[in-house]
């Protein structure tokens, strides 16, 4: 459904919307979907195929995936502010993550992919921003996974192992971890060479 | 830059949605440079000040490690590398050394951040190349994480985790995706 009149300026306060102008504001308005979630109630599932990103305007999202044990693991909750959805966005192959309305439900915003491949080629400053946002936080992701995935390979313990291999898939998943939390654990430098000779 | 520069930067993947007009913003942000075999293009915890694309020879980009270097990916001409610490300004994570007489595209840090900043149109098109690189990167990068989360236990040592081959400079290092990628390579 359209986005309804009473939260238009919330929405518009975000970020990526809060610098255009009038002009560009109604253009946007008019292009953008909203959608509310009851909790629990799934926005999409992981493997769906997938060409829409969603900026979280109210409440929150969960992000789990299924392990083979046929449990869904949460990897992180998304609130509101939160884009999510920004790869299928991009390169639309299917869901890697399944997403659900967290404990209060959720409000998000729809970006479709044709609206933003029109708005692409019209240079909008808003898929400017998009794209721009989108670019940093992903360079983001994959540096802080590929450190939390280094570890991982290089550790010999099963148990360092799982909980680095999930940490790596929470930060994918869009979950902020500090700095600090990301240092949290160090593998053993000589486990870790050790394993790289293994791999020569 | 000569024409035969700017004729090879039409099929450079990175510049695929540059229309021929914006070129010219381009060759603004790039600095031809020539390596030697074996000299070294950037360390390990260097500060990021360009990404590269390769416009002849080979790079390998590596790991620093007590006894030896660990090589992480080799790239070849028209690829791209160096592209993170370009996007995000954090320092180097691995580094990077040309195994051949190299001769380089630099695409400046600076150039590209004035040209973002502005919203110009060069910068919205670099933007879209590297979100489709990052994207294929993130996938690959879930896909390794789904070997060690979702399998349960891993039934082998680790090794450098290592990217697919369009792929650029690489974090972090793995052992039997090692192996594939570089038989991949050498195909």
């Amino acid at each position: 459904m359209a986005i309804p009149n009473n939260i238009h300026s919330h929405v518009m306060s975000h970020p990526l919307l809060s610098s255009l102008t009038k002009a560009e504001t109604s253009i946007i308005l008019n292009q953008l979907h909203y959608q509310v979630l009851e909790p629990e109630e799934y926005l999409f599932r992981e493997g769906d195929s997938g060409g829409q990103c969603y900026l979280i305007v109210m409440g929150s999202i969960t992000v789990s995936k299924r392990l083979e044990t046929g449990i869904d693991q949460t990897l992180t909750t998304l609130a509101s502010g939160e884009l999510l959805g920004q790869i299928a966005l991009i390169d639309h192959k299917p869901r890697s993550a399944t997403c659900r309305g967290g404990s209060r439900g959720a409000g998000v915003v729809l970006l479709d992919s044709t609206t933003f491949e029109s708005l692409y080629s019209a240079q909008s400053p808003f898929a400017f921003k998009v794209l721009d946002h989108i670019v940093s936080d992903l360079a983001k992701r994959l540096r802080n996974a590929n450190q939390q995935l280094s570890k991982a390979k290089g550790t010999s313990s099963d148990a360092l192992r799982q909980s680095l291999s999930l940490k790596a898939a929470q930060v994918i998943a869009g979950h902020r971890y500090t700095d600090e939390e990301l240092d949290s654990i160090e593998v053993v430098k000589t486990d870790f060479e050790e394993s790289l000779k293994y791999s020569r | 830059m000569t024409a035969t520069s700017y004729d090879f930067l039409n099929d450079i993947p990175l510049f695929k949605d540059v229309p021929q007009s914006q070129m010219i913003d381009v060759l603004r942000m790039l600095r031809p440079t020539t390596f030697n075999a074996g000299e070294l293009i950037f360390r390990q915890g260097d500060e990021g000040r360009a990404a590269f694309v390769i416009q002849s020879g080979a790079v390998e980009i590596f790991l620093n490690s007590t006894s030896e270097a660990i090589v992480l990916a080799r790239f070849q001409a028209g690829e791209l590398f160096g592209e993170l610490a370009l996007i995000d300004g954090s320092p180097r994570s691995a580094g990077a050394r040309a195994m051949t007489r190299c001769e380089i595209l630099c695409l400046e840090k600076r150039e590209f951040d004035f040209l973002r900043a502005q919203h110009q149109p060069v910068a919205f098109h670099l933007l879209r190349s590297f979100s489709d690189e990052l994207c294929a990167r993130i996938r690959d990068t879930n896909d390794q994480i789904d070997q060690l989360l979702v399998r349960g236990k891993s039934d082998q040592r680790g090794g450098p985790v290592v990217t697919s081959a369009r792929v650029t400079q690489q974090d972090v290092p793995s052992s039997n995706l090692f192996k594939r990628w570089i038989s991949k390579l050498s195909k």
